[in-house]
């Protein structure tokens, strides 16, 4: 019996996360992620067991968070740029196993990520939360960073230049831009680069991105 | 039934909930829903569906028509709920067992969803859910096409004293069930 979202796996969390509210009537909705966690079928509850089960399962609505802090700092370059990845490819808690998995350092993730699966969401979310919190700092704190230099114009002029998105920045060759430049082009420094903290490198692009300019 | 007197003629109004057929009531239930009528226009609506001319409707002083508005006893909600059992072309359809009334989640669902959908004949579709065949599996009830025959079968047996005490009940029931649920 699920009491609590420390009950609730990751993959449960997943599911009710996929529900697709607008496709459903309120009732079936609620009634629906009780049934994931629980997997019994309330179809046929009358409506004095429906008030007391949707009173019982109340909890659902608040948010599977725990009050540990997290520190980012320790993330390499290239963990950095992976979890970027699984923040923007889809919601990032679509992606909460690879973001844990990677986090915590693993570098094969399907095994790790299938775990993770089972393991319960309270012990997950706020990773996933504070990250994208702390990506979010990051991005803002670098962002000059990830713009081309001299990005190509496109072929008809908008009328109005649009503000660009925090995602526009991300251009096409975004991080590996800043990978080759911090290897002189040179395949094989690719790991070195990767494997040195992400506050370092970005600092350090920082600095010569401001000096090229002065100079 | 209620007399509409103009100058020279005086005009009888059906206005009472067991003069009025469940497919008109559908439409009348329509019609004071719609947001893009006014009141007044709402009331000259409803009272065409129940054989009012436009010419007599167009023609009533403003405080006749108030008056008549004021008639209208149609939608006055009672709650004290009619038989629990009806046969219809030879079939029995039970609303429930025991003595009080109790949907089931899977009708809330049903009917929930169809007030999403905006069927036109919302209150037939709502005793189509609450009033089961007797005779049939649960499966079966809730088929789509099972509930849309009858809906109209109860359109075409039942008067509105029949669903507004179902429909005012139901009303009430999901309210609650949203707002314990919240």
């Amino acid at each position: 019996m699920a009491n609590s979202w420390k009950d609730v796996t990751v993959n449960q969390f997943l599911e009710i996360v996929g529900l697709e509210q607008e496709d459903l009537s309120p009732t079936e909705f609620l009634i629906e992620r009780i049934s994931i966690v629980t997997g019994n079928d309330y179809f046929d509850t009358d409506e004095n067991e429906l008030n007391e089960i949707l009173k019982e399962f109340r909890w659902l609505d608040s948010l599977p968070t725990n009050k540990t802090k997290q520190s980012f700092r320790q993330l390499s370059f290239g963990a950095f740029i992976d979890l970027n990845t699984y923040c923007t490819d889809k919601a990032p808690i679509e992606n909460i196993d690879k973001i844990c998995a990677t986090i915590k350092g693993y570098e094969i993730l399907t095994f790790e990520c299938e775990k993770i699966r089972e393991e319960p969401i309270i012990k997950h979310y706020s990773t996933v939360q504070s990250f994208v919190e702390y990506r979010a700092e990051i991005l803002e704190k670098y962002k000059g960073l990830l713009e081309d230099d001299d990005p190509e114009p496109d072929e008809e002029e908008p009328e109005e230049i649009q503000p660009k998105k925090p995602e526009q920045t991300n251009t096409k060759w975004g991080w590996q831009r800043l990978i080759y430049g911090l290897c002189n082009g040179d395949v094989t420094k690719v790991k070195d680069v990767t494997s040195l903290g992400h506050i370092l490198v970005l600092n350090w692009l920082s600095m010569e991105s401001e000096l090229k300019l002065k100079g | 039934m209620v007399n509409v007197k103009l100058e020279n003629e005086t005009f009888e109004l059906r206005n009472e909930a067991n003069e009025i057929t469940l497919k008109e009531f559908n439409k009348i239930y329509t019609i004071l829903q719609s947001q893009t009528l006014g009141k007044l226009e709402q009331y000259c609506e409803v009272f065409k569906t129940l054989g009012l001319s436009e010419s007599i409707i167009y023609d009533m002083d403003n405080d006749s028509f108030i008056e008549l508005i004021k008639s209208f006893n149609a939608m006055t909600i009672t709650s004290e709920l009619p038989a629990k059992e009806i046969e219809l072309n030879g079939y029995k359809y039970v609303a429930y067992t025991g003595d009080e009334f109790k949907f089931k989640t899977k009708d809330l669902i049903e009917i929930e969803k169809s007030a999403k959908r905006g069927v036109t004949n919302f209150p037939s579709f709502i005793l189509a859910v609450i009033f089961k065949r007797a005779d049939l599996t649960v499966n079966e009830h809730y088929e789509k096409s099972h509930l849309e025959l009858k809906a109209k079968l109860f359109e075409d047996n039942v008067k509105a004293d029949f669903a507004i005490p179902y429909i005012t009940l139901v009303a009430k029931k999901t309210l609650k069930s949203l707002e314990d649920g919240k």
